[in-house]
């Protein structure tokens, strides 16, 4: 196959013309693994400037629903890139890594002095607790994902894609090279380990 | 904790979350019996696991949502995002991956289902409204039974029904903002509503939760804002509602301000109590306050079940007083003493008489035909009759009616005499001609029966066609467009019809309105055996939409009509009835024939699927049309245009155009008047390669019917073709203007624009034509345009233009994919192919365009794609000689897509070659 340089504008006037994106996810889908962190810094900048701009355009309630806004950024990009509703899973599963990361980045610039009231929030509605609802504090849910990674990390992808990039477990699976029922066993065991951790953090504080 | 312990661990959990509470701890104990150390973990996690909702009873309560971002609904419908919650359910957008649309997804609430039948009810009543289409109300299109597991471990059922997902605002939030509306605005939203609401009642359905936060003013298709009736057959408690009665935990589903008191009493629903709700919401939208005021839902209770409403004038100084009386008339306590009818309302918010005579008790209806009070056909109404105020008794409306009753007897009688001044004949018409335009909207079947399709249909074009003859009258087609026209009023008056049926009876109403402050000028009800007679019918109703017109223009020029005048519109009326409509300012019916028109009319409603099927069809009714009739030269007209049609998609065969031109002859002769021959007959001529005929032709068509903007479509693509685009453009210009709202003309004017290497200019066009709804044909030249563009631009723009191009030619391809899943066969010839190979070869990628040639080439070789296509192709290949030899094939045959070979850009290679010179010349160009 013809090597082509990643990050040049993709081919025009060739419908099945892989743009770079796409072409940086077969490359990964392929697995090549150093791929990776090119293809996140493409699209990182684009990502975060619709972060940007639903937070101060529509929440006022300081409430982020990622997968509504990686979402909208996969079809904003599909019709740039020619990106296929194939990809579509894919890209999902490596933007919504990003995605988390530039929310907490994100929060944590807003929150930096000020009140509990105005600080940002990210509703995950998979992780809804009984008694605390589904809106997380980003810092403090950005550093139990981290302490998953380091645990194990194919955990911490699982919840990322399905909290982040709001994929299915089939696709999950599909892009870990596991069956879906794997995926929803890891699913449920990260998502027990979570709430032991907040609940744990809860009586730690208090204590 | 080590990789490999997580995999134990995970393990472990598994199995025993499976297992009933108290043997977990065993389980785990021993199956962790070598590894003791993960035990506590493990139990700590399994404490953590959400095990069941039952266990959780809080859970429902706070948990966001039912549903998660990405989760498949029935294998099929992708959750997108989560929209909102109501009392029932959340409402998800959700994207259907077989189909590739957007739309809205409904998942309910199970705990709030009380009633033991109420999912039975619920699903039967899924079913039956999934087969309910009306524009005004939001399309249901499935329910599935979503089998959710994974966040609460144990199987749940939660029933989904998807649906349109619709765009706007709600009826709620506007009325926050802008309340009251004023009533003209009121009434457009209230057609609208009711009409979504009569075809529910049609169908059986009830409503039962109608109101403000249940309508939707959406944007659909062509940008027009509709009000859309949703969330039918539910019982929902509204948020805003459960929050204002909050403390009251055991009220009864639905919104309790709009409900019928019987329902609050009882919880009992009918169509009644859809009515109820439906007067409710008038009052609502046009009043500043409430009906019932209450802080409290005791309160509010006791005001429905024992009070009276505070009368809406008492709320609202400007309200019309029929308005009052139609609002209150549906608020009665007593359900029999509402109004039966959606429609009914609605006539009586109109102003329209009829429906007020059924008000009274007692007085029998008459099974949908005009009532009493209602003059019958020939006798002259009191001209003011339409303006008495609805809620008028019965006596007093006879008390009215009866002088004139006595005066129409007493010219019956003088009819001789005053034959003489009766004055609206042809020619009388032609020396005062009416001078004004209605636009005249398609009528509408309510009924759901698609065998009505071709009555209404019929009955627009007829009627429209026999205006389009009155001299002075310019009629507006507002075809397919009828959403448009409530903000978009293009003429001073409006003509407008919907067909409506239940079990017992058809009913099609019909109204002329002036614009000018949207009074009635003239409606009537017909019932099934009028409408039977399609002939008398649409005599009938152009006849009376003439006559209204002169009386409202002449009531207009002199405010004060005297007695003389009236005694002429009688005499008129009488005369007409004596002597018949043969001769009236209407012109001639195109058949004697009802049963020849039926066919004729099923004809032209086939004609306008445009497929290859139903063109087919459409040959053999016009066939037995003609043979019913051997003297309907509207029927011949007509077949000849389908066998046109028919060329569209069958092989080159040049006995359908023999066939074609025989009709269209025939047509002429048996009526010389008829300007839909003539242009038929123009554009075979010009398939002929008449030239000189087919302009005559055109010419011809155009002087007997000016306003007839398809002949002046056709006749602008006809001198397009000889490279006078100005001209052309002028006439599309002008047929816009005829048939505002006709999509051929700008589909056509897009084409002509990129004949005339106009590309840029032709893209605007085609882009907003392409923009509601993109026939494949729109979309080629559109992709067209976007290539040429390209191509004679560079760097940027021209990538841009070649990336725009390409997503034509992809939503062609999936367009034709879809079709191919459908009925599994491959379109053929494929206009994607034809793109594809064009485009590419355009971008200077022969290589890309290889694989499209080929399949072009195969196509050709069948003698399913015409050489004219395939010659484009090869120019651009740069194989000169083949296109022309292509070319030369096509002019064996007249091939209908040679008719632009002089002006084709791209053909411009060939313009130096000796031959195509030859070839121009041999066509007569």
């Amino acid at each position: 196959m013809k090597k082509a340089n990643v990050l040049d504008p993709p081919a025009i006037g060739q419908p099945d013309a892989p743009g770079a994106v796409t072409l940086l996810l077969q490359r990964w889908r392929t697995g090549d693994g150093d791929v990776e962190a090119e293809l996140v810094s493409h699209f990182y900048p684009d990502l975060k400037r619709i972060a940007q701009v639903r937070m101060r355009t529509e929440r006022a309630d300081h409430t982020l629903q990622p997968t509504a806004l990686v979402s909208e950024f996969f079809l904003q990009l599909a019709k740039q890139e020619h990106l296929t509703w194939e990809s579509r899973s894919h890209f999902l599963a490596m933007a919504s890594t990003a995605m988390r990361r530039i929310l907490i980045d994100y929060a944590r610039a807003h929150d930096a002095g000020k009140r509990e009231g105005s600080r940002i929030r990210i509703q995950l509605d998979d992780l809804a607790l009984p008694h605390r609802g589904s809106l997380y504090d980003a810092a403090e849910l950005n550093e139990l994902l981290d302490r998953l990674e380091a645990e194990e990390p194919r955990m911490a992808k699982v919840v990322d894609m399905r909290c982040f990039g709001g994929l299915t477990h089939e696709e999950i699976g599909e892009i870990l090279g596991v069956d879906a029922r794997t995926v929803k066993r890891d699913w449920q065991v990260a998502r027990a380990w979570l709430f032991g951790q907040l609940r744990k953090g809860q009586v730690d504080g208090a204590g | 904790m080590a990789p490999d312990e997580w995999e134990r661990v995970k393990l472990v959990f598994d199995i025993a979350r499976r297992l009933p509470k108290a043997e977990r701890e065993s389980a785990v104990r021993s199956l962790c019996a070598d590894a003791p150390h993960l035990v506590d973990p493990i139990l700590d996690l399994l404490a953590n696991h959400l095990s069941s909702t039952i266990e959780n009873p809080r859970l429902y309560a706070t948990a966001a949502t039912a549903l998660s971002c990405g989760d498949v609904v029935g294998g099929r419908f992708k959750i997108v995002r989560f929209i909102a919650a109501g009392g029932m359910g959340e409402v998800y957008e959700a994207f259907d991956l077989s189909l590739n649309h957007r739309v809205a997804l409904k998942a309910l609430r199970l705990d709030l289902l009380t009633e033991p039948d109420a999912l039975v009810r619920f699903r039967r009543e899924i079913l039956i409204s999934r087969d309910v289409s009306h524009e005004s109300l939001c399309r249901v299109y499935d329910f599935i039974e979503h089998e959710c597991e994974d966040s609460y471990d144990t199987v749940r059922r939660v029933p989904c029904l998807t649906m349109e997902l619709l765009e706007g605002e709600s009826l709620a939030s506007v009325l926050e903002s802008k309340r009251p509306l004023e009533i003209p605005e009121a009434l457009r939203l209230l057609r609208e509503i009711g009409g979504g609401l009569s075809a529910l009642h049609d169908r059986g359905i009830i409503h039962r939760d109608l109101k403000p936060s249940n309508i939707v003013l959406a944007r659909r298709r062509n940008d027009v804002v509709r009000a859309i009736v949703t969330d039918f057959g539910l019982a929902k408690i509204d948020e805003a509602e459960r929050n204002l009665f909050e403390s009251h935990a055991n009220f009864r589903a639905g919104a309790p301000f709009f409900m019928a008191p019987e329902t609050l009493r009882t919880g009992q629903v009918g169509f009644a109590s859809d009515i109820y709700s439906f007067g409710m919401l008038i009052d609502e939208m046009v009043t500043r306050s409430r009906a019932f005021p209450a802080r409290s839902l005791p309160e509010l209770y006791y005001a429905k079940l024992w009070e009276s409403p505070i009368p809406p004038s008492k709320r609202s100084s400007s309200l019309p007083e029929h308005w009052e009386r139609t609002i209150l008339r549906c608020l009665e306590p007593a359900p029999e003493d509402r109004f039966e009818r959606v429609c009914d309302i609605l006539d009586a918010l109109e102003g329209n008489i009829k429906s007020t005579a059924r008000q009274s008790k007692g007085l029998p209806s008459t099974g949908g035909t005009a009532v009493a009070l209602v003059p019958e056909r020939g006798v002259e109404p009191v001209p003011q009759l339409a303006a008495i105020p609805t809620a008028q008794p019965r006596a007093s409306l006879l008390r009215r009616q009866a002088p004139w009753a006595a005066a129409a007897a007493a010219v019956v009688c003088g009819t001789v005499v005053l034959g003489v001044v009766a004055y609206p004949t042809r020619t009388a018409a032609a020396r005062d001609p009416l001078a004004t335009t209605i636009e005249v909207f398609d009528i509408t079947n309510e009924t759901r029966r698609a065998e009505y399709n071709h009555v209404c249909s019929g009955t627009t074009q007829e009627v429209m066609r026999r205006l389009m003859n009155v001299e002075g009258v310019r009629v507006v087609p507002l075809r397919a467009a009828r959403a448009h026209a409530p903000a978009r009023t293009v003429a001073p008056f409006s003509l407008d019809g919907a067909l409506q049926a239940d079990d017992k009876r058809t009913v099609l109403s019909v109204s002329l309105t002036d614009n000018k402050d949207g009074s009635l000028v003239w409606s009537e009800r017909f019932d099934s055996a009028r409408i039977g007679r399609a002939l008398d019918l649409q005599e009938n109703i152009a006849e009376n939409v003439v006559a209204a017109l002169q009386r409202r223009l002449a009531a207009r020029s002199s405010q004060v009509q005297g007695p003389a005048e009236r005694l002429t519109r009688v005499a008129w009326r009488v005369r007409q009835v004596l002597v018949g409509p043969s001769d009236s300012l209407l012109g001639r019916p195109p058949t004697r024939s009802n049963a020849a028109f039926d066919l004729y009319t099923r004809g032209r409603e086939l004609m306008e699927e445009i497929s290859p099927e139903s063109t087919t069809s459409a040959v053999t009714l016009f066939e037995r049309a003609l043979q019913e009739d051997p003297s309907f030269a509207l029927a011949s007209a007509s077949l000849a245009e389908a066998h046109i049609g028919r060329m569209n998609y069958n092989a080159p065969d040049p006995g359908s155009i023999e066939k074609a031109r025989q009709y269209a002859d025939l047509a002429v002769r048996l009526d010389p008047e008829l300007a839909e021959a003539h242009a038929v007959l123009a554009s075979i001529q010009q398939m002929q390669w008449d030239w000189t005929a087919a302009e005559a032709s055109y010419l011809h068509a155009l002087k007997l019917k000016p306003g007839y903007a398809r002949a002046r479509r056709w006749y602008a693509g006809y001198i397009a073709q000889n490279g006078r685009f100005q001209e052309a453009f002028e006439h599309l210009r002008r047929a816009l203007a005829d048939e505002p709202f006709d999509r051929a003309t700008p589909t056509t004017q897009g084409f002509l624009l990129l004949m005339a290497d106009k590309a840029e200019e032709a893209i605007k066009v085609l882009e907003e034509t392409v923009e509601g709804r993109g026939a494949l044909g729109t979309r080629r030249n559109l992709g067209q345009a976007y290539a040429r563009a390209a191509y004679l631009s560079q760097g940027a723009k021209r990538k841009l233009y070649f990336e725009k191009a390409f997503i034509e030619a992809q939503r062609v391809a999936a367009a034709e994919a879809r079709y191919q899943s459908k009925t599994g066969e491959r379109p053929r010839p494929s206009v994607a192919d034809e793109m594809f190979a064009q485009f590419h070869l355009m971008a200077g990628n022969a290589g890309a365009a290889e694989p499209y040639v080929r399949r072009l080439q195969r196509d050709l070789d069948h003698n399913l794609l015409s050489p004219v296509t395939m010659a484009w192709v090869e120019c651009l290949r740069g194989r000169n000689s083949r296109a022309l030899d292509l070319l030369e094939s096509a002019a064996n045959w007249k091939d209908r897509r040679l008719l632009y070979l002089k002006v084709s850009p791209f053909l411009e290679t060939l313009r130096g070659e000796p031959r195509f010179k030859a070839l121009v010349n041999r066509m007569r160009l």
